[in-house]
């Protein structure tokens, strides 16, 4: 560092002077001699420095030409060697040079080489930072990818448990429903074969009486009593009419009846007479009038016979009237209630027949609906099984993602993970095969 | 007239193994509608003890079961006098030559992958009983 130039100095000091008038505040001077004052000294020194340096440039001056001098002016051999050590320095001082000229060159060479290798070091160094910059962003973001995987991990934990126990209840209640259809079913064959056996409604070895077969008697057993009401009813039809005969016959007792008053009394009046006709004979006529009160008496018994017999008849015939009349109407009616029944028979029979044949048509319908149902609740079944399959799958799963948050927690290489092998290879609910061993 | 007397299958116990309860109810309602009368276990272990207190005419059992697998449950098993002829079927989703060949080695009857037929499982069945 050279030092600074006198002018400069000054400069600088009355710049000082006036800038922060120091002189002033040192010494009691006013600002302008202090002026005065700062230039003369500054004169003053400027010149006594100058006449120092002139007298010590001459000094060295002087020495130097007497050095030549006497360098030039000692004569001999030492001289020689001299110049002979100076020429072997000169030489070595080429040399020198010379091996400086190269190492410089080739200094400057690595000097622009090392320019270079820093420039590519400090672009390196600039990438490097770049990616270490990178690097701690990316780091901060699969720190949060870390944090988002594992909180969605746990989610599907959760979600796998779910599946499972969702499954699981709605197996329970289809193995439960299953149970309960194919209960169903049975039942159903069973009632089935409840109603078969109703149909035959008696069994013996050699024969079988079925509700058709039961029919047909029940039409052949009320037609027998169809025919023996009819035969009844004609045999009071023709009872009526004896009955009705007999009155008049009756009718006619009473008329002879009637003629034996008659000749009751004409045999009373003729006794009377013979009576009447004994008492004039007197004696002669005693006998007479014995025969005559006689028949009298036969007389009078005759005709309380009559009476009697009239009495009895009377009601009979009213009897006879109302046996008539009651046998012909039974005979009537029941005419027509045999031919209402007969149709109602015929109808039911009808009715019970065509019955029995949509009965037994269902029964067949049933037992055909059972053997689909046992059928279906099978397939259903063999398709409860996916629940194994799922869950085993489910399970694999749920073991892989512990494992994967696992090695995430301890932050292991997920090359460490154990292989992941799912014991369940079906990819179809087809059934699978079977093979015996033994 | 009771039930063993109607039905012959009545007469044939069999026990099913398996960790999953809707597979032992398919099982179990698949054999029982065939007549048979029917256990259940719920892995190796929970079979073995019921294997020493019944005899069994036929076991089907899972292989990939919790505290006892069904390979090793049939090697205890033929390990018994017991049950040293008796029918064990290995009923399971795995159907690989190597865990087939595991069967045999420990002598299991036979090798049923899932899913499987309920009929053809009972028709399993009734040629093991002729």
């Amino acid at each position: 560092m050279h030092p600074p130039r006198v002018e400069s100095r000054c400069g600088t000091f009355f710049q000082a002077v006036m800038r922060d008038q120091t002189l002033c505040m040192l010494t009691p001077l006013t600002p302008p001699v202090a002026l005065i004052v700062a230039v003369t000294i500054s004169v003053f020194g400027t010149a006594l420095f100058s006449w120092f340096a002139i007298r010590a440039w001459q000094r060295i001056a002087q020495r130097r030409d007497v050095s030549l001098s006497e360098a030039i002016t000692v004569p001999g051999p030492d001289v020689d060697r001299r110049f002979g050590d100076y020429e072997s320095r000169l030489l070595e001082c080429e040399r020198t040079r010379t091996r400086l000229s190269a190492e410089l060159v080739a200094a400057r060479a690595e000097i622009r080489e090392l320019t270079e290798t820093r420039r590519l070091l400090q672009a390196d160094l600039s990438k490097a930072q770049n990616a270490a910059s990178e690097s701690a962003r990316l780091t901060r973001g699969f720190s949060v990818l870390d944090e988002s995987a594992e909180a969605r991990v746990r989610a599907a934990f959760g979600a796998i448990d779910q599946v499972r126990t969702l499954i699981g209840e709605a197996i329970t209640a289809l193995s439960a429903s299953f149970r309960g259809l194919q209960g169903a079913a049975r039942e159903q064959n069973a009632l089935a074969a409840d109603l078969a056996a109703a149909n035959r409604l008696a069994e013996s070895d050699s024969h079988v009486l079925t509700i058709a077969d039961y029919i047909v008697q029940a039409e052949q057993t009320f037609a027998s009593f169809v025919e023996h009401s009819s035969a009844s009813s004609s045999a009071a039809a023709h009872m009526s009419g004896s009955i009705v005969r007999a009155t008049e016959r009756m009718l006619e007792v009473t008329t002879t009846i009637r003629d034996l008053d008659e000749i009751a009394i004409r045999t009373n009046m003729l006794a009377l007479n013979a009576s009447i006709e004994a008492a004039r004979a007197g004696d002669a006529g005693k006998g007479f009038a014995v025969v005559a009160r006689a028949v009298r008496d036969l007389s009078d018994r005759s005709a309380a016979f009559n009476t009697h017999l009239s009495k009895l008849i009377e009601p009979l015939n009213g009897e006879l009237a109302f046996a008539s009349q009651s046998l012909e109407s039974l005979a009537t009616r029941d005419a027509a209630l045999v031919a209402e029944l007969m149709g109602k028979i015929r109808s039911l029979s009808s009715e019970v027949r065509r019955s029995q044949d949509r009965m037994v048509d269902d029964l067949k319908r049933v037992d055909t609906l059972s053997v689909s149902i046992e059928r279906d609740v099978q397939a259903a079944v063999f398709g409860i099984q996916f629940d194994d399959l799922a869950n085993q799958l489910l399970t694999t799963a749920w073991g892989a993602l512990r494992d994967v948050l696992s090695a995430s927690e301890q932050r292991t290489d997920s090359a460490s993970l154990p292989v992941f092998t799912p014991s369940v290879q079906q990819r179809h609910m087809r059934a699978g095969d079977i093979e015996m061993f033994t | 007239m009771n039930a063993a007397a109607s039905n012959p299958n009545a007469q044939r116990c069999i026990l099913t193994v398996d960790d999953s309860p809707s597979m032992r109810d398919m099982i179990s309602f698949t054999v029982e509608s065939a007549g048979y009368r029917v256990i259940v276990a719920v892995d190796g272990i929970d079979a073995l003890e019921k294997a020493r207190a019944n005899a069994f005419d036929l076991i089907l059992t899972d292989q990939n079961m919790p505290r006892m697998d069904g390979l090793t449950l049939v090697r205890e098993l033929r390990a018994m006098p017991a049950y040293a002829h008796t029918p064990i079927l290995l009923v399971t989703t795995e159907g690989g030559d190597e865990i087939k060949a595991q069967g045999r080695a420990v002598k299991a009857s036979g090798w049923i992958v899932k899913p499987f037929s309920p009929q053809m499982l009972l028709d399993l069945i009734a040629r093991l009983f002729r």
